[in-house]
């Protein structure tokens, strides 16, 4: 009998580090970060280091009449490498700081791959943070774009986290998760790159990435090339194009794509074959012809369109030496080689099909 | 032999044989046979299973030149006093294996879930929960893993099948056509680890009810396809989603991927975090599984008798906790299980059951001639 007390006690006293009761930090004594800037420093060496945290005065009875400006602060530190901007940042906090949370790594697209890696690497090395958080460029100023508060978010998310996370609200699905750049980073044959955050009037705008070769400064495609690019790589989610017909502007809208994509080597570099099947919804047709012809021509007009953004996509790509799309990664793979960067030849084919919306005709 | 021990059904058998390999030590894989084979590991995961299946070939071959009885009895049956160095050395292997998988498990819970709890409260909840149903009777153990084991399994294939959404690098999952053979044969001796259950099949075996030997090769068959399909899965949705160069950087792949599983489908935002019931069930009841076999083993080979599996269970656990502080790190241990274990306790299965099969042929032989003769 008095063992099997002793073995319950024992049990019991066991149980207990089970669950970390034993060493609880207070929510109140936390310092939540939220996303991390980094951009150029005014010493040389040394980068600028931001954390933004969500307002601690916030509750949820206090949420209307915090200002929306006011639901998050920063802290800004000067460090050369993560772990002393963390520390930094700690000094300058009365609130143990915590990365458990993190929703965005947010860099200038001026930031060079040497710049950038030693970050990349430091986040992905750390236990504790997430490797699911958003990464990517902006134009300076960074906090700008960091604590871009939207009247449909509510603290402590971050606007360009819901905006990520929302698959629905992207044309195109170019957004990178820390794991996803860290693994691209990785592999032969791929070149990392992430969308670049814009505030234009005001708003939030994502129509640029930022490509980034082994070796030398970082590439930014044009508009156009990244449709291309997201063509090419199927992230199309809702994407829209309106192509000019007889005088008049048609618009083809929620266009999403399946492709199939062969890779093999040839001489001097690799051959692409891609066939991409684009489908969408069709606006108001001309009534000048009969509505079947003139949707045969607006969809030879559209695949034309498609095909020339993908090649002036591939264009870049051997120009600049990046593969973004990671055609070379399969090839690199089966030889067990690697080669920084394999010209990439494209034979590209697209078909678009097109439904009419509403009622009609 | 007379059992005193009460029998188990054929499920039971199923659930505490898949319970006893691959389970413990999943969480490091697939990272050292990607390292070692390169573009050659998807034939070398190919040849794990293989290996896997003919030394189990041989185990039935020897068994069905033996009598009934556990591990130990057969043992005597074909090497007389010499089983002694034979079970000792089982015993010494399957406590630096145990000892070094569970510095392991408890170095990933430590760095990615636990922080600030330190190391030695984990191995010793997690060893002493395992010598604890150890020590039951054989009957407990395997109605406890025969409720968990379902449940382990159901949650790690739900993970699995969040984890696929996030497999990008298909390329990675065609098999090379440049076949290297010496680090091919490396990377599947590395894989051992994983299979490695002699003793539990010969031990649990004996106390299955019907004993049939069909049944019993049917479902250990179907135990090793079961953990066939998690390492392939395993291997996919790793490789698939970081890709392999990726991969061969992490000491804990799988943790990695199912860390990163988001979802808006489930109340639970990061439902990778299930895999920690997993894991931790999974890790307590593959240690179980093997202080079980071991007190059974070494309580026969010493008393004659079952009487001291929970002692001896005990013991090994305490010995296990001991020794994990002998691997200061995740890379020692890891080096111990591929580079120490693995060479080591192949080899001693693979001489013991080749020439156990030859010498039980031999005996079995003279023996049908002296019938003959008299």
């Amino acid at each position: 009998m008095m063992a099997r007390r002793l073995a319950w006690s024992l049990s019991g006293l066991l149980a207990l580090p089970l669950s970390g009761c034993w060493d609880v930090h207070p929510l109140e004594d936390q310092g939540i970060v939220l996303a991390i800037g980094v951009s150029h420093g005014s010493q040389k060496g040394a980068l600028r280091w931001t954390f933004t945290f969500p307002n601690v005065t916030l509750s949820p009875s206090s949420l209307t009449s915090v200002k929306r400006r006011e639901q998050y602060y920063d802290v800004t530190v000067h460090a050369s490498t993560f772990g002393d901007a963390v520390m930094r940042a700690q000094q300058k906090s009365s609130r143990i700081i915590y990365l458990g949370q993190l929703q965005g790594l947010i860099w200038p697209d001026t930031l060079s791959w040497r710049q950038l890696w030693p970050i990349v690497a430091a986040l992905n090395a750390q236990g504790p943070i997430p490797k699911t958080f958003w990464m990517m460029a902006a134009t300076p100023p960074l906090q700008a774009v960091m604590k871009f508060v939207s009247p449909q978010v509510v603290a402590p998310r971050t606007y360009l986290a819901t905006y990520f996370d929302c698959v629905h609200c992207q044309p195109f699905s170019l957004a990178q998760r820390g794991w996803e750049f860290w693994s691209h980073s990785l592999t032969p044959g791929v070149s990392p790159y992430v969308p670049l955050v814009n505030l234009e009037h005001g708003n939030v705008a994502i129509r640029q990435i930022v490509v980034y070769p082994s070796s030398g400064h970082p590439v930014l495609y044009s508009p156009q090339e990244t449709e291309g690019f997201g063509f090419l790589s199927g992230k199309v989610k809702r994407a829209a194009l309106s192509v000019h017909w007889n005088g008049h502007t048609v618009e083809l809208t929620k266009l999403h794509d399946g492709r199939s994509v062969s890779v093999r080597k040839a001489p001097g570099g690799i051959m692409v074959n891609e066939t991409l099947r684009v489908s969408g919804f069709i606006g108001e047709p001309p009534a000048e012809s009969s509505p079947l012809r003139s949707q045969n021509l607006i969809r030879r007009l559209a695949q034309q369109r498609i095909v020339t953004w993908c090649l002036a996509a591939i264009r870049q790509a051997n120009n600049t030496r990046t593969d973004p799309f990671g055609y070379a990664a399969s090839v690199l793979w089966s030889q067990g080689k690697r080669t920084p960067f394999l010209p990439i030849h494209a034979h590209i084919t697209v078909s678009v099909s097109l439904k009419g919306e509403g009622m009609l005709r | 032999m007379t059992s005193t021990v009460e029998p188990i059904g054929p499920l039971q058998f199923f659930f505490f044989l898949t319970m006893s390999m691959v389970t413990g030590g999943v969480f490091i894989w697939p990272e050292a046979v990607l390292s070692t084979a390169g573009n050659n590991a998807l034939w070398a995961i190919t040849g794990s299973i293989m290996l896997a299946l003919a030394t189990t070939a041989a185990l039935f071959v020897w068994m069905s030149l033996t009598g009934p009885g556990i591990f130990v009895d057969r043992l005597h049956q074909t090497w007389g006093f010499l089983a002694w160095p034979w079970i000792l050395s089982f015993s010494l292997l399957r406590v630096v294996l145990d000892a070094a998988l569970v510095t392991l498990f408890s170095q990933m819970l430590s760095t990615i879930f636990y922080p600030l709890t330190p190391l030695w409260v984990l191995k010793l909840i997690i060893l002493a929960e395992a010598a604890w149903f150890g020590g039951r009777r054989l009957t407990i153990l395997s109605r406890n893993i025969q409720f968990w084991f379902p449940v382990l399994a159901f949650s790690f294939f739900l993970l699995a099948s969040l984890a696929f959404g996030n497999v990008q690098s298909w390329w990675a999952l065609r098999p090379s056509s440049h076949v290297v053979l010496t680090p091919l044969t490396q990377a599947v001796i590395g894989t051992w680890f994983l299979w490695a259950q002699t003793d539990v099949l010969l031990t649990i075996s004996h106390f299955m009810r019907p004993a049939r030997a069909g049944l019993v090769r049917k479902l250990t068959v179907a135990a090793i396809l079961f953990h066939s399909v998690v390492i392939v899965v395993i291997y996919m949705i790793t490789v698939g989603a970081l890709g392999p160069e990726a991969v061969m950087t992490l000491r804990w792949p799988l943790v990695y991927v199912l860390s990163n599983l988001s979802s808006h489908t489930f109340y639970l935002s990061r439902p990778g975090l299930i895999i920690l019931l997993t894991w931790t069930g999974g890790m307590v009841f593959f240690s179980a599984s093997h202080l079980f076999c071991l007190g059974m083993n070494l309580s026969q080979l010493a008393a004659r008798s079952f009487r001291w599996t929970p002692q001896i269970s005990w013991g090994a656990a305490t010995v296990e906790f001991g020794g994990s502080f002998l691997l200061p790190s995740a890379a020692v241990a890891s080096h111990v299980v591929l580079n120490v274990f693995d060479p080591l306790s192949l080899v001693l299965v693979s001489i013991l059951l080749t020439v156990s099969i030859v010498i039980r042929l031999v005996m079995n032989r003279q023996r049908i001639r002296k019938n003959t003769t008299f």
